[in-house]
């Protein structure tokens, strides 16, 4: 073995595992709720919503038949209480797709939880947000964050809300209501080490 | 491994400072004791060179040692600049520009990484 190998050989790094703590309570498994009938729910919002809003391009949205919001601030604004509102409200996001910042997707469920109205949180399936996108393309809303919202007030079918509200389990975080003590969750991170 | 009770002690104090913002709410407009623990909490991470994971430290805030939950202690928003700002009680600001790139994954959240 030559020197310069036998050199190499020493500075080659090594890889190793080293601990590191994760929240305890942003379990991704937890905090989306399970959506029963995936492809019956996008369907229903592609039937009632998405496939008739581009009739509405010209329409002032006052007088679309539903209230519906893509924007970040509106729906962090409603669920905050800024607004003052607490009528019962859906709120679609594209989990799975791409260009859907994860630092924001982490604020939605804790900001659903401590809303005060009912929210029915509906994550959607991989290939929604291009799709709806493309639905809302022609109207003045842009699905930047792959947010939809729908207000359940008077202007939604009834049987809409009934439908989608009986496929998707309620959103729960048991931590903020019990003293229930969690075990740490230590996770290995991967690095090198000279 | 080594270090299993300096997490084990870190995880406790997160927990009881999550449950403190909530629970004493009402009688603790500042979350005193909240802020305490999770103070307590940096105090021991630091010393002990204890690793988080990015997810947990956005829950923290740097200045005041709130624990950020929607709400009570923290308002979330989109800026002009296409960044998401989360500005505590206290006045500070943790500011994520998403709009540069919303794809972007820290280290810890590619695939891979952790086990």
């Amino acid at each position: 073995m030559s020197l310069r190998s036998a050199d190499k050989k020493i500075s080659k790094k090594k890889q190793l595992y080293r601990p590191i703590l994760d929240n305890p309570f942003t379990n991704e498994g937890h905090m989306w709720p399970h959506v029963e009938d995936q492809p019956f729910v996008w369907e229903l919002l592609e039937t009632t919503i998405l496939s008739r809003v581009r009739q509405f391009a010209d329409v002032p949205q006052e007088e679309w038949p539903w209230d519906i919001t893509t924007d970040f601030n509106e729906i962090a604004r409603l669920l905050d209480g800024t607004m003052g509102v607490k009528e019962e409200v859906i709120l679609y996001v594209c989990v799975k797709d791409s260009g859907v910042s994860s630092v924001l997707l982490q604020q939605i469920p804790l900001l659903c939880y401590m809303y005060e109205g009912n929210v029915t949180l509906v994550q959607l399936a991989r290939g929604a947000l291009p799709q709806i996108r493309d639905a809302i393309a022609c109207t003045p809303l842009e699905c930047k964050d792959g947010l939809l919202m729908v207000r359940c007030n008077d202007k939604i079918n009834e049987n809409f809300v009934k439908q989608v509200k009986s496929r998707v389990a309620p959103l729960q975080f048991p931590w903020l209501n019990t003293v229930k003590y969690l075990p740490a969750d230590i996770k290995m991170v991967r690095t090198t080490v000279k | 491994m080594a270090s299993n009770d300096h997490f084990r002690r870190l995880n406790y104090l997160y927990q009881l400072s999550a449950w403190h913002t909530l629970a004493l709410a009402r009688h603790d407009g500042e979350q005193a004791l909240a802020r305490a623990h999770a103070r307590t909490l940096d105090l021991v991470a630091k010393r002990t060179r204890a690793k988080l994971l990015p997810q947990l430290k956005r829950t923290l805030c740097k200045r005041c040692h709130r624990l950020l939950l929607p709400q009570r202690t923290v308002e979330c928003r989109l800026d002009a600049s296409d960044s998401l700002v989360l500005r505590c009680r206290c006045g500070s600001a943790k500011r994520f520009a998403v709009g540069l790139d919303r794809d972007h994954k820290t280290f810890y959240e590619k695939p891979g990484n952790l086990r």
